[in-house]
């Protein structure tokens, strides 16, 4: 029944009935899966923008706002890209003050925060009272930080990261340690009757068995660093910076510039975690073999 | 001997709860090489604790657990477990999972090892599968090739297969057999069917339920493979099954089980 090789899941379908096969085989819909999702992207984005121009309208008529619109605000976003100043620096040097930032305080967050979660999730004593710090730790709001870093390391970089780091790192202990204590004991038993001594019963088992748990963990904690360092930036008087800027619109009434950098700010975001975490995660998912039926 | 519980109880004290199971009570087995022990009985009467006894994974309350004449301080090599759940590495491959448990050896000489094994389990094709690729049945005899490739003295093998579904748990139990008869390994194999304890051991054990104790022991030299049917084993059955039912009355254990002649469990 292969002669004419894969065809639309109808065809293949009624053929399958027809002659009373088991299985069949029909071409994938991969493309027109790409396109309803592509399209869904595209929606999205549109119905954001339609309400941001009727709100917009509406204020520039109500209240006589500077409101920017959309057109004002994606022209001077295309000068930016181009290499227009935005509040005395280009897009770009904005883009990666912020990004280094963000960088560093989401490189500490992982280093530390990884080893914390796999040490809380592999001893239980350490877990029920450490994961109580952490809790706590986690409760403190993003902005509540900036006395506490001001006070530690005084205005500058050093706090700013030192705010990335601790609002980022909470998710990832808690997620760490969490997929670590979730592990089927079976698969510890394996390793141990095999004879394998605890650094590879980590690395070999532990951590790709919480993987997916360790993935949504860095996810949060990256989104929650990525939120504070705006207002980090906002707060603790950077000069250079998308939070920065947007908090310097304040006072320069520059609210398309300010709108410029939310955009970056969005656009970011959104392809870190559609581009690098929706990848990871698949590969994780498969490496595991989820997607597949069983 | 090889391996024996002298006088052991396993105490399960939960300070949350305030609850205490006695598992086992004053049990003794021995394990002469060359054994099939079977240990069959209802849930919850130990045979997975003395199993996780023998394996290492747990420690007795009292009394003494030796493996070659030394006390078992923990899991180890020596002592191979198949395990009732599947429990394979999703993320490895087939052969990797097998080539996992392999202790010597570069990579490739694990690999190779590995692959012997497979073959022995008739799995040579599926090397590069991944195990949610594979049936149930498939996956515990991959399961049985990794321990195997571990080249244990003792196979301990706690209801391997349980889940699968009768066709396939007959087909397996002979595979066993044949590796058992091949390779002169010493089995303990734990149970909840009669029939299919008749069917493997030369010795079985039956145990009772709350607290968990060995109640009576047959040795079976009939050869295999064995009819399930003959005069013989029917005999046999009976007997097993008349022990069980007046041991659980005599206990009025909560939860003890309840035997059906083809040996399921509740």
């Amino acid at each position: 029944m292969q002669q004419n090789g894969p065809r639309t899941r109808k065809q293949a379908t009624e053929t399958a009935l027809k002659e009373g096969l088991s299985h069949f085989e029909f071409r994938p819909e991969a493309r027109r899966f790409f396109v309803t999702n592509s399209l869904n992207i595209i929606l999205g984005i549109a119905l954001v923008i339609l309400v941001w121009w009727v709100v917009a309208e509406a204020m520039i008529l109500t209240r006589g706002a500077l409101f920017p619109t959309p057109p004002e605000t994606f022209s001077s976003l295309w000068n930016a890209l181009g290499g227009a100043t935005v509040n005395g620096e280009t897009i770009y040097y904005h883009t990666w003050s912020s990004l280094l930032r963000w960088g560093t305080g989401y490189a500490l967050a992982l280093l530390i925060g990884m080893a914390v979660g796999i040490s809380f999730g592999s001893l239980s004593r350490l877990y029920d009272t450490g994961m109580v710090s952490v809790y706590v730790v986690q409760m403190i709001p993003g902005l509540a930080w900036v006395p506490i870093a001001m006070l530690i390391f005084g205005l500058g970089e050093s706090a700013t990261v030192f705010i990335i780091l601790m609002t980022a790192m909470p998710p990832i202990i808690i997620n760490t340690a969490g997929g670590i204590r979730q592990v089927p004991p079976v698969y510890s038993k394996v390793a141990m009757m095999s004879g394998k001594d605890r650094s590879s019963l980590f690395t070999k088992v532990l951590i790709p068995a919480a993987s997916l748990s360790i993935i949504d963990g860095m996810r949060i904690g990256l989104a929650n660093g990525w939120r504070v360092l705006i207002a980090a930036e906002m707060v603790l008087g950077a000069m250079v910076g998308l939070g920065a800027t947007i908090y310097d619109s304040r006072y320069s009434l520059d609210f398309v510039s300010a709108f410029v950098c939310i955009i970056v700010i969005c656009f970011i975001g959104l392809a870190i975690e559609k581009l690098l975490f929706a990848g990871l995660e698949n590969t994780v998912r498969n490496r595991l073999g989820l997607d597949k039926e069983g | 001997m090889l391996a024996s519980l002298n006088g052991v109880s396993k105490v399960f004290a939960n300070p949350r709860t305030g609850k205490g199971l006695v598992a086992l009570n004053d049990v003794t087995v021995n394990v002469e090489k060359g054994d099939f022990l079977c240990l069959v009985g209802p849930s919850g009467c130990g045979k997975s604790t003395t199993l996780n006894l023998l394996a290492g994974f747990e420690h007795p309350t009292e009394g003494q657990v030796l493996f070659k004449g030394r006390p078992i301080t923990g899991p180890s090599p020596e002592r191979g477990v198949v395990f009732q759940e599947f429990s394979l590495y999703p993320w490895m491959s087939v052969l990797s999972n097998v080539a996992f448990s392999v202790r010597r050896g570069s990579r490739a000489e694990r690999e190779e090892v590995a692959r012997r094994h497979l073959e022995m389990v008739g799995l040579s094709d599926f090397a590069h599968s991944m195990p949610n690729e594979l049936s149930g049945g498939m996956k515990q005899r991959v399961a049985i090739a990794r321990t195997l490739a571990m080249d244990p003295d003792l196979l301990l093998m706690d209801e391997p297969f349980g889940s699968l579904d009768e066709q396939t748990r007959r087909k397996l139990d002979n595979e066993v057999l044949r590796l058992w008869k091949a390779q002169g390994k010493t089995v303990v194999f734990v149970t909840h069917s009669i029939e299919e304890a008749l069917m493997l051991g030369t010795r079985v054990l039956l145990m009772s339920a709350s607290p968990g104790r060995i109640n009576r022991e047959w040795s079976i030299e009939a050869p295999w493979p064995r009819d399930p049917l003959s005069p013989e084993m029917t005999a046999l059955k009976k007997d097993i099954v008349r022990s069980l039912q007046v041991c659980s009355c005599a206990n009025g254990a909560p939860g003890g089980g309840f035997i059906t002649i083809n040996g399921s469990v509740d």
